[in-house]
């Protein structure tokens, strides 16, 4: 009965660990950025993570000392679904405008809240958890000249 | 039974994060400079794609991108070689993957023929 208890306790021990990795990747909007960093990129996305809680997604632009490839974080891919967004949405070398806030530590990494495709000048929102954003559709598309 | 089951779970719950070490060493977006013996780099990506053993993949993925004439790779040796036929010439790239246990900082380091021009390279994987 003791060994019983004994591998349950491990099992269960086990599998909540194992699910708690990926809660240790979500946090709060406030804990990791800057809500007074605004960030403008335009860039060539390199690699997209749809994973949750967040996806990601990398951006190589050119700064003033050079390359730099930026990490920005969107909402979930099931937020993103809701916003319009599908998997072809951005792929691999497509040409982009971000608007954003910095992380707070002024690593190269960033909360997007929306992303402009720069061919088509359409913009999409990116699920930003900032609590004070406000995702207007009417607003004019800003940054973009149609190619 | 129920221990069984229990066991299970925790199983499939440790198997998650092993799952992110499947793929082709080759497979996914890199990103990297052509540097000639004389003159300034040129950045380049590269997207290699594997399906069934087959390697397929373009230079500068996006707008302007050029398919790839040929991509193998010799498993005995991890050496890739990447042609494309590029507007400035055939760019041919002879190079070695190396740091294959790293999702974070793999690289394809070689050298490379276009044209006239010939040089070093060094990619990572993004």
């Amino acid at each position: 009965m003791n060994t019983k208890i004994a591998v349950i306790a491990v099992a269960t021990l086990v599998g909540g660990l194992t699910a708690s990795l990926q809660a240790f990747a979500h946090h709060s909007f406030a804990a990791e950025f800057d809500g007074d960093k605004k960030l403008d990129l335009h860039g060539v996305v390199t690699k997209v993570d749809w994973t949750n809680p967040h996806t990601y997604f990398y951006l190589e632009v050119q700064g003033k000392k050079g390359l730099e490839t930026w990490a920005l974080e969107m909402g979930s891919p099931n937020g993103l679904m809701r916003r319009g967004w599908t998997k072809d949405t951005l792929a691999v070398g497509t040409e982009v405008i971000v608007a954003g806030r910095q992380a707070r530590d002024g690593t190269l990494k960033g909360n997007a809240q929306s992303v402009i495709l720069a061919d088509t000048c359409k913009r999409l929102f990116a699920g930003s958890s900032q609590v004070d954003f406000v995702e207007d559709e009417s607003a004019k598309v800003e940054g973009c000249t149609k190619k | 039974m129920f221990v069984r089951l229990l066991m299970l779970v925790a199983c499939l719950g440790l198997s998650a994060p092993l799952m992110a070490q499947t793929g082709h060493p080759a497979k996914g977006s890199w990103s990297g400079d052509l540097t000639p013996a004389s003159g300034a780099p040129a950045h380049i990506r590269l997207l290699i794609n594997a399906h069934n053993g087959d390697l397929k993949g373009t230079v500068n993925p996006g707008k302007g991108e050029v398919a790839m004439k040929g991509v193998t790779l010799d498993p005995a040796t991890w050496g890739l070689v990447v042609k494309a036929p590029m507007k400035e010439g055939e760019l041919v790239l002879t190079g070695t993957l190396s740091n294959l246990g790293s999702w974070t900082n793999r690289k394809y380091i070689g050298t490379y023929v276009q044209g006239s021009q010939k040089g070093k390279f060094e990619f990572t994987l993004n």
